[in-house]
């Protein structure tokens, strides 16, 4: 019975693996198509181009310290923005005037353009540190509006509950809200932390910030050198997933009881 | 014991009850129309509303609510242990309505975690118990099995019941005593010979 089990369980992994591994083969092809058809590698290199200077890049110890710096400034104003953010968003869920304060604040920063927020901040400050105020300044709402929402689903009833029952607060908090809130926290944490890391190569790029994979990138615009453009690109996409995986098994490991 | 007195309690404008006098033991049923105010008379034992007056009852209060308000992330034994309850008792009562500890809310039937919900109920340290409409929804022999469950737990873990129905039946079947509330006042009492299908019906019947 068991293995039966197991072999089903094995077979619905192998048919969820098909999809990606189906999507990325078509965006391959297709773009193979696309290279093979312009035949113009300053536009549209092909994939033998950019696989050599990947390799290139991967042999470089430039490329890892570009790498670790935007992952570094990438996880600090992630973990900034989920410090401030869901610190605001407890004190909105449970105190009203702060509701009333943050709410058009909040607005106000999710509605200005990104790329005005990343060129005024490339202007006010240090390349090396615009990037992450940059990331830190767009994920911050989001960070204060993932707390607030997930505050504001747990169950009422369950607080009456434990009210009537005189249920300690330390035992409410360490076994209800906790636990509840982490996994919605977690699941939104998964697309913060790829988004970081985006939002901080943009802005590198913009600032034009030493040992950053963004300035590799406009470096690679400026010599008009595409394959290696297209290299650090695919090459901070795979971090994306990397990081985004490594989340998503954390999360598997907390959603023993759905 | 649960004694109510002088209770007086508004909704806005609304007066549910003005002075309202009672006293409860045993188990009673409250009964009366929809929006009378039978379960804010349970809300106001439970103190969880507002209201004016003296409510004085037997010791810590236990709630079956509408909704069985189990925590999802937690198992059923692991519910009970929320509460306060001790474990060796939890698991008898949780043997006694035949739920495993083990299982997760999710994994649970609607007539499980109703079973689950009225051993949560009595495993709790309570010397009052309170139910809203606990069996509303169920099929009749679903109904019948989960009496029988509540009739051994009642007997082990006697304490004053009251319990809010719509039906004649499980009030006749269950209750010691039953009150019909209307306009904020107990309008009927009925209990020992007294206390028939045929008595309840005609009384909400008329209402």
């Amino acid at each position: 019975m068991s293995k039966r089990k197991n072999k089903k369980a094995v077979i619905a992994v192998l048919i969820n693996l098909c999809y990606p591994l189906a999507s990325v083969s078509i965006l391959v092809a297709v773009y193979a198509v696309a290279a093979a058809a312009a035949n113009e590698n300053l536009i549209l290199p092909n994939w033998g181009e950019i696989f050599s200077a990947a390799t290139n890049l991967l042999s470089q110890v430039s490329f890892y310290k570009s790498l670790l710096m935007t992952l570094l400034r990438s996880a600090a104003a992630f973990a900034a923005a989920f410090l401030i953010g869901g610190a605001l968003g407890v004190g909105a869920k449970y105190c009203e005037p702060l509701r009333r304060l943050f709410t058009p604040l909040m607005t106000l920063l999710r509605a200005v353009p990104t790329m005005a927020v990343i060129f005024l901040l490339v202007l006010w400050v240090r390349s090396a540190y615009s990037p992450a105020i940059v990331s830190f300044t767009i994920l911050m709402p989001l960070s204060y509006t993932q707390m607030y929402n997930a505050l504001s689903s747990l169950d009422d009833g369950i607080f009456e509950m434990s009210k009537v029952y005189r249920v300690p607060k330390s035992r409410i908090l360490t076994k209800f809200v906790l636990p509840q809130i982490a996994l919605q926290l977690i699941e939104a944490t998964a697309g913060n932390l790829s988004f970081s890391v985006k939002l901080v190569i943009a802005g590198e790029a913009l600032a034009q910030t030493a040992s950053s994979l963004g300035g590799m990138i406009n470096n690679a615009n400026v010599y008009l050198e595409t394959a290696r453009l297209m290299a650090v690109t695919l090459l901070a996409v795979a971090v994306c997933f990397i990081l985004e995986g490594a989340v998503k098994l954390l999360l598997l490991s907390c959603r023993r009881w759905q | 014991m649960i004694e109510l007195d002088g209770i007086v309690k508004r909704f806005g404008d609304k007066t549910v009850y003005d002075g309202f006098c009672a006293r409860f033991e045993g188990i009673t049923a409250v009964m009366g129309r929809s929006g009378c105010g039978k379960t804010t008379l349970l809300n106001i034992v439970a103190s969880l509303t507002p209201y004016e007056g003296t409510v004085v009852k037997n010791g810590n209060i236990s709630y079956m609510f509408q909704q069985p308000r189990l925590i999802k992330n937690l198992t059923v034994l692991e519910n009970l242990l929320y509460v306060g309850a001790e474990e060796n008792t939890a698991k008898a009562i949780l043997q006694k309505v035949e739920v495993d500890g083990a299982l997760y809310p999710k994994q649970l039937s609607g007539g499980m975690a109703d079973r689950a919900s009225l051993a949560r109920a009595f495993a709790a340290d309570g010397g009052t118990l309170l139910m809203d409409e606990p069996f509303r929804g169920l099929d009749i022999g679903l109904k019948m099995r989960i009496f029988d469950v509540f009739e051994t737990l009642y007997r082990d873990r006697a304490r004053d019941v009251l319990f809010v129905t719509h039906s004649p039946l499980e009030a006749c079947r269950l209750a010691e005593r039953a009150v019909i509330i209307d306009d904020g006042k107990i309008i009927s009492d009925f209990s020992g010979d007294s206390l028939s299908e045929q008595a309840l019906t005609d009384v909400l019947k008329a209402l």
